[in-house]
């Protein structure tokens, strides 16, 4: 047993040693190169890559590689580079609790020198910048502002008659309509379970407004607590109601706005991103094929929250090229690249800089609903740290199988909950 | 010959179907290996499919717990999947129990190595692995976020390669069944065409053959066959001819040998010598006499002895001697013997001449013997009648120097008298024609008589002169031929002996008014080395020859050079000639011409001695001497003298 740990400590070595040696290989020939992985692609590739090429265009030697990377698995890989160390140079990340843990981690770079000597803080609003802000030290740069709402399809809703609903009464109204007309109300894909996310998050927001969802968030407060278990039971009822598609585990997301697109579903709730694929990928207009509602008010006595992701730009603590990163970073802050991202995702900018007039009609009532929102909101999977978050979002999907099990499911959840927040009291805090 | 038939088919069919099964193995070997690597190459891409396509990110990494893809994208053995991170960890599985686990902990449960993730590296690798029962692959693939970034995902795949296995063997058994069945199909295929087109035809030809030997030369080959068979059948058929002919000429050699045989069997019948054959060893093979009482012992008691067991030890001895000599040098060696037979005591002369040979020297010799017995008591005779004869012929030389010396003897003698004789006479003549013929004068009658006596004393004077001519020419003949006479050796001119010949004979020419003698003497004729009186005496001699036979017309003496070396006389006259009888024997002794004018008997009456003489002393000087005459056209003299040098 001995030789054998013996002679498994020296394959160890020698294979420790090979990777040491590729690593230092690949260091220098990385050198010269800042790589920019990032999660645009297919619908949401827009805007980026045009930037890398400008970015390379106007500045010598910059040599920026921007490497895509599929939104689902970019979650896990960036997570395993990092904790690895051989994390890109810069990457593209969702303010929220998933930078927070990064931070958490140590394996992000504070960039307050390039927020100071570039002057942000007059480039974004306050929340932007909060939200930038993590332990009191700046370490994103933020790209692009989705707003989660209701994207609906124009053409069954004038065919049916209907208006975008304000309240939740209208909204069933509308859900009963369509359905007794052969529409799915409301398509859903949560193959990858974050899409189901954006409906616990709102009816709970609309139901009890900010506080209890952010402590729910954080730890402080039950998934068990009646206001959560309300919230499940009104999103049972919808599923029981049939105003959702079918088995919406089977989906992923934009099969699920195809289903808009095609007719078979009017709506569905979705974060601005799927204006890149319907744009983009499907050629509809804004205002004519599509529009959006905010998500209706259910309980007119909580504050108005918007929420959607913040994507932004990070360089890790082990890039090999911070150097170069920093100005990337810095270019990324510029009017014309938020603009350009802007119109490759659908997504607000969220420097100030940008005009209004820069928008789409409809982008512009987005922003006017984000500025008409009390709250700004980071979807749960952002507002929670990931453990937690995946395994809700793995919670909400079992409860798309099994709505009846509604209880039982966020029992389960109350209790890895706890048990993550009872093991690091840290990571109770307000964002 | 079915045998062999048979034999050559089961060597083409062997032949056949081991060319057959070798290449049919060969490419078998080569193909099964071939498309076993295709096979494994195959699994192999198949089973770096799911790396690549997440590697380019078109296969979702939760992927690896979807068996049906997984299968689907690895050929249907797939068994499991993981994506293991760059920190060891779980984050994809199959089992979800094992998501979030270290890899080395979840390693033993699916059969896998810990190190292989370290292992591997930034490269795709396999692992083999067995169970016992089955046989498992694992790839385990780096997934990377960009080109030139380390791996931060590992895609480790389980796959059994027992279906790869099965693939394999069946293909080999594909490829063994059909090579068996090639093999069958094709060899059959052969064997019938070989059969057909080869082994049938040769058949035929052996059948053909069969005839042949059988001594049916006239039967038919078929040679239609435009094939190696047909050449074959063609070589064969024209071989037929080649025998029918050369059996045609073999019967005609055999017939002719017949008959030389026969010939030679009655040459050996009538031959009067004992032939034997002997090895080198002298032992008697054959034996061969016309007569059976001149053998030492019987013909049947003699073959298979040996010279020893049948001849006297000496004689044995010498003729293995001459049997050894005979096979060494290859030479016919003659043997004259003596030897005891039942009818006496008789002489063979034995000539061994050799049949054959060995390098090693042994071999056979034929032995002719002939009885050479009355030979050789003949040669007794003839040696004791020539000792007879060289006794006589001792005896008549004896005589023949007493008859020589007789000769000249009595010609010595006799011309003493006969010159007194001779004296005496011309003295009574003259006496008388001065004394007392006068006498007679006016008186008939005694004139008569006086005159009478005249022409007796005058025929007694001729004829002494004759009889001493005779005695002189017979006493010169005996001096040369006992060499007893003194030959000078001196320079004479031609001309000047011709001149002197002249003059001796001038008186004779100038008594007959008839004949003309014409001299033609060249110029500048190179001296002779003689006796000057000895030509001098021949050219008299052919004159007075001349003179003798010539009535009327010329006598013509001429001296020539017809080649630088050589200085011809001759004496030409026109007289009778000679036959050619006479011209063959007219230079021997005692030889005279036959006379053809009855006028010149008288005159041409002599010893004939005169020529031989002539040609004696010609030949002596180192000349010769000739006549070239026609019978009643007169006659040449000619005689040749080298010049001297």
């Amino acid at each position: 047993m001995a030789l054998f740990r013996l002679r498994f400590n020296n394959v160890r070595m020698m294979a420790g040693a090979c990777v040491l040696a590729l690593c230092m290989a690949s260091t220098a020939f990385a050198a010269d190169r800042v790589i920019f992985l990032h999660y645009w692609t297919d619908a949401l590739s827009g805007g980026v890559n045009e930037m890398v090429t400008t970015y390379n265009a106007k500045t010598p030697d910059a040599n920026l590689k921007a490497t895509g990377f599929e939104h689902e698995s970019f979650k896990v890989g960036i997570r395993v580079m990092l904790d690895s160390g051989n994390p890109p140079d810069m990457f593209s990340y969702w303010a929220g609790a998933r930078v927070q843990s990064l931070v958490d981690a140590g394996q992000l770079a504070p960039i307050d020198d390039l927020w100071k000597s570039a002057n942000l803080d007059a480039l974004f609003s306050p929340a932007v910048a909060a939200a930038c802000e993590y332990d009191k030290k700046k370490y994103i740069i933020p790209v692009t502002q989705h707003f989660v709402a209701f994207f609906y399809n124009k053409h069954i809703f004038s065919k049916y008659n209907l208006s975008p609903p304000k309240s939740w009464a209208e909204f069933l109204a509308i859900c009963e309509t369509l359905k007794k007309n052969g529409v799915t109300p409301i398509a859903l894909g949560t193959r990858h379970h974050w899409p189901g996310q954006f409906w616990f998050d709102f009816l709970l927001l609309r139901m009890t407004g900010p506080d209890l969802r952010n402590k729910l968030m954080q730890g402080g407060a039950s998934y068990t607590a009646p206001e959560v278990i309300s919230a499940m039971k009104i999103w049972r009822t919808l599923l029981k109601n049939q105003f959702f598609v079918e088995n919406p585990n089977q989906f992923d997301w934009s099969e699920a706005a195809k289903y808009i697109h095609g007719g078979q579903a009017a709506m569905t709730l979705m974060g601005s991103w799927i204006i890149g694929l319907y744009d983009g990928q499907m050629g509809w207009k804004q205002g004519i094929d599509y529009d959006f509602f905010p998500f209706p008010i259910m309980n007119r006595n909580v504050p108005l929250c918007a929420a959607g992701p913040i994507d932004a730009i990070a360089i890790p603590k082990e890039s090999r090229n911070k150097t170069k990163a920093l100005p990337v970073l810095k270019f990324f802050t510029t009017t014309s690249a938020q603009e350009a991202m802007s119109l490759g995702s659908g997504a607000l900018a969220p420097s100030l800089e940008v005009p209004a007039s820069f928008y789409t009609p409809m982008q512009q009532r987005i922003r006017d609903a984000i500025k008409d929102a009390q709250y700004w909101i980071f979807p749960y999977d952002l507002a929670t740290p990931p453990p937690v978050a995946k395994a809700g979002l793995r919670m909400f999907s079992n409860f798309l199988d099994s709505p009846d099990t509604y209880l039982q499911l966020l029992e389960e959840m109350e209790k890895s909950s706890q048990s993550y927040f009872s093991a690091r009291p840290t990571a109770r805090k307000n964002q | 010959m079915n045998q062999r038939t048979r034999s050559l088919s089961f060597k083409i069919s062997f032949a056949i179907v081991v060319v057959e099964v070798v290449v049919l193995v060969a490419l078998g070997f080569y193909y099964v290996t071939k498309f076993s690597d295709e096979i494994d190459q195959s699994s192999l891409e198949r089973l770096h499919l799911p790396g690549r396509l997440m590697n380019s990110q078109v296969l979702r990494y939760e992927s690896v717990a979807d068996k049906a893809i997984m299968g689907q994208l690895t050929g249907g053995n797939f068994e499991l999947g993981l994506i293991v991170g760059a920190d060891n960890i779980v984050y994809y599985s199959y089992r979800k129990n094992q998501v979030g686990k270290n890899f080395h902990n979840v390693a033993p449960e699916i059969g896998a190595d810990p190190i292989w993730i370290s292992v591997a590296g930034d490269k795709q690798r396999t692992f083999q692995t067995s169970d016992g029962d089955d046989d498992f692959i694992f790839c385990i693939a780096p997934i990377r976020a960009y080109s030139d970034a380390a791996p931060f995902f590992y895609l480790l795949v389980k796959v059994n390669s027992q279906n790869t296995q099965a693939q394999k063997r069946e293909m080999f058994w594909l490829f063994f069944a059909g090579s068996l069945l090639c093999v069958l199909l094709t060899s059959l295929a052969l064997i019938t065409y070989s059969r057909k087109l080869i082994l049938h035809p040769l058949r035929r030809l052996e059948e053909s053959a069969d005839r042949l030997a059988g001594g049916e030369l006239d039967q038919p080959i078929d040679t239609t066959a435009n094939d190696e068979v047909g050449g074959l059948a063609r070589s064969f058929a024209t071989m037929r001819d080649a025998i029918r002919n050369q059996i045609a000429q073999l019967e005609t050699v055999n017939q002719e040998l017949h008959a030389k045989e026969q010939r030679l069997s009655a040459f050996v019948n009538a031959l009067p010598d004992v032939v034997l054959v002997c090895d080198e060893k002298g032992v008697y093979k054959e034996v061969y006499s016309p007569q059976l009482d001149i053998l030492a012992a019987q013909p049947d008691e003699i073959r298979g002895k040996t010279a020893y067991d049948v001849l006297p030890p000496d004689l044995a001895e010498k003729s293995m001697q001459v049997i050894a000599k005979t096979i060494r040098t290859a030479e016919v060696q003659t043997f004259i013997y003596e030897l005891d037979t039942p009818s006496g005591v008789r002489w063979f002369e034995a000539r061994c001449s050799l049949i054959e040979k060995t390098p090693q020297n042994t071999g056979s010799v034929a032995w002719a013997a002939r009885d050479i017995t009355n030979r050789v008591m003949l040669e007794d005779t003839l040696r004791k009648a020539k000792e007879d004869a060289e006794a006589a012929n001792a005896r008549l030389v004896e005589l023949d120097q007493m008859k020589s010396g007789f000769l000249s003897s009595v010609s010595h003698e006799l011309r003493t008298p006969l010159t007194s004789f001779f004296g005496f006479t011309k003295l009574i003549k003259k006496s008388f024609i001065k004394l007392f013929q006068p006498l007679a004068e006016g008186d008939k009658k005694l004139e008569t008589r006086a005159k009478r006596i005249v022409d007796n004393l005058t025929i007694i004077e001729i004829e002494g002169e004759r009889l001493t001519r005779l005695i002189n020419n017979v006493l010169d003949l005996n001096k040369i031929e006992s060499g007893r006479v003194t030959w000078y050796e001196i320079e004479v001119s031609p001309g000047e002996a011709i001149s002197q010949a002249v003059k001796a004979i001038r008186g004779q020419v100038e008594q007959n008014e008839n004949v003309e003698l014409i001299v033609r003497v060249a110029d500048d004729l190179p001296m002779l080395l003689v006796d000057s009186d000895r030509l001098v005496q021949v050219l008299i001699n052919l004159l007075n020859n001349a003179l003798k036979f010539t009535t009327e017309g010329e006598i013509t003496i001429e001296a020539m050079r017809p080649s630088p070396h050589v200085v011809q006389f001759s004496v030409n006259d026109t007289g009778p000639g000679l036959n050619q009888a006479d011209q063959e024997k007219i230079f021997d002794t005692f030889q005279q011409a036959t006379l053809m004018n009855s006028n010149l008997s008288g005159a041409s009456q002599g010893a004939g001695l005169g020529l031989a003489i002539c040609r004696q002393i010609i030949s002596h000087y180192g000349g010769v001497i000739w006549c070239d005459c026609t019978e009643g056209q007169g006659c040449s003299f000619i005689f040749q003298l080298p010049v001297s040098s």
